[in-house]
């Protein structure tokens, strides 16, 4: 069998999975495993994309939305408003209908935590973590290529930002 | 819009024989204000005019113009939704929205659609990461006098959960003629959708494929970065360029006259029919294309057929006789366009 995505060398790895019931097959040769499937989630999409997401969204949202009571505090959407359109009302809704959206954007996303980009406005101490992690970052690579000057340098360089961090 | 200045579509990027556009979209809202679904009359019209006046009156503002759809009139709507410059929902829906455009049209911010904004970049060819560089610094600009809609652990907050996160969809539309003949896009549709990637139409969601083009684009937008979000998009489109370039010579290797007839018999048709429906001009244009790929039709631009892709649609069309056509009419005007045209 050839590898589904370059469809080139044969297929290494097989992948099966359950998705809301329905087999999904993954059928990649070593190369193409390693490089795209790292990253996917364990729940594979159907092809249909957005029908699926939007069904997966009203399932579940529906399923949960008897238990959250309330309305948002800013917008006025009560968890039945969110559950009928499977979105959310306002930013705000993500606070007040946490407990009802968390399990939800997880079995969408397979994740739960941004990585990406923030504005300069956001929380100081998320900055404050990402340019500690970023640091790690190097610091590992740094190891990793025996730059123990480097490596010294960038270990003081964290060792700061946290003790910033814990005094504050 | 100023006619003399050059349109993004009006040229050849990378991989340009097989990729026709790249697109980065970052879904934006700004903290406070109820998402546009829930948001009052006033309050629309009142983002509407800040963020038109911001965006227009800013450093590079002179490049920009605002389009108010709730003045606009329906051809002009039209014609925006054809060169993909508003979605079908922004301009169906009613009350205070508009878009910012760039004189070349590669970028546009939709206002109040799903999200209070849309930041939209175009590019010609495979280009991912420069279109996303233009969309990054316009977010910036953005970023820096409004404040966003924001949560440390869900990222941008947006409307649709599905969005929530880098608010990224990145998108390339490729034409893939072979994988249609052979059937084999079915099949390439399954597999990025495994992978995480939607394959759509040319007009985008639930529409039908028209002339072998098809959007792939990013279904997750939480956990990954916006650059691991690219590369693996590059990657996959990568991959699918390597097969429709093997597609294409295996056909020509077990059946040498198949694609050459094909090809010529849809520039026959589009050289001299006296009226053709958008979909069939579509559809041979594709080929046509397709033609010009493979090396077999010579003397006529890529950056041609490219542009005709989007001036052929009706409300295009109609824009250029400067009046509303009936059907008939505009099946004869699209016929005498392409004919000059190639
Ligand atoms: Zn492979
Ligand atoms: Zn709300």
């Amino acid at each position: 069998m050839l590898c589904q995505n370059c469809g080139k060398n044969s297929a290494a790895f097989h992948y099966k999975t359950s998705v809301n019931g329905v087999a999904a097959e993954l059928h990649l040769c070593a190369d193409c495993a390693s490089r795209l499937s790292q990253s996917v989630p364990a729940a594979f999409f159907d092809a249909g994309g957005g029908s699926y997401l939007s069904s997966v969204m009203s399932d579940l949202i529906g399923s949960e939305a008897k238990t959250a009571a309330g309305r948002c505090p800013l917008c006025g959407a009560s968890a039945r408003d969110i559950a009928r359109t499977g979105k959310a009302g306002c930013a705000r809704c993500y606070e007040t209908f946490s407990e009802m959206l968390l399990p939800v954007i997880k079995r969408i996303h397979g994740n739960t935590h941004h990585n990406g980009k923030f504005p300069a406005s956001a929380g100081a101490e998320l900055q404050q973590r990402r340019r500690v992690e970023k640091l790690r970052q190097e610091l590992a690579r740094a190891v990793e290529a025996q730059d123990y000057e480097r490596a010294a340098e960038l270990r003081d360089r964290i060792r700061e930002l946290e003790g910033g961090a814990s005094r504050q | 819009m100023s006619e003399s200045k050059p349109k993004w579509y009006e040229s050849v990027g990378e991989m340009g024989d097989i990729v026709i556009s790249s697109r980065i979209r970052l879904a934006r809202n700004l903290a406070e204000h109820p998402f546009p679904a829930r948001l009052g009359a006033s309050a629309a019209r009142d983002i509407l005019d800040r963020v038109a006046d911001f965006i227009t009156g800013s450093a590079g503002g002179a490049e920009f113009e605002l389009v108010d759809l709730s003045r606009a009139d329906a051809l002009t709507i039209g014609s925006l939704v054809e060169r993909h410059l508003i979605s079908p929902e922004l301009a169906s829906k009613g009350g205070s929205r508009g878009a910012v455009l760039s004189r070349d049209e590669s970028v546009s911010v939709m206002i109040n659609e799903e999200d209070h904004l849309r930041i939209q970049v175009l590019g010609s060819g495979l280009c991912l990461n420069e279109c996303m560089k233009k969309a990054d610094m316009l977010d910036d600009l953005l970023e820096g006098h409004f404040s966003y809609a924001w949560d440390d652990r869900l990222g941008y907050l947006t409307h649709c959960p599905t969005n929530l996160g880098t608010g990224l969809r990145a998108s390339v539309m490729l034409h893939l003629p072979a994988h249609t003949d052979t059937g084999e896009i079915r099949q390439l549709a399954a597999t990025l959708g495994k992978l995480g990637f939607a394959v759509r139409g040319l007009y985008g969601e639930g529409s039908a494929a028209v002339g072998s083009m098809f959007q792939v684009s990013n279904q997750l937008t939480l956990g990954p970065t916006e650059q691991e979000t690219l590369d693996r998009l590059v990657q996959v489109v990568k991959s699918t360029i390597d097969r429709e370039r093997f597609l294409r010579a295996k056909m020509e290797e077990e059946n040498p006259t198949f694609l050459p007839d094909k090809v010529w018999r849809a520039y026959g048709i589009l050289k001299y029919a006296r009226k053709i429906s958008a979909g069939e001009a579509m559809e041979l244009l594709s080929v046509v294309r397709e033609g010009v790929s493979i090396g077999e039709i010579k003397g006529v631009d890529m950056a041609l057929l490219n542009r005709l892709i989007w001036s052929i649609q009706p409300n295009q069309l109609c824009l250029a006789a400067g009046r509303a056509l009936g059907e008939q009419e505009r099946d004869a005007a699209r016929a005498a366009y392409i004919r000059d045209s190639i």
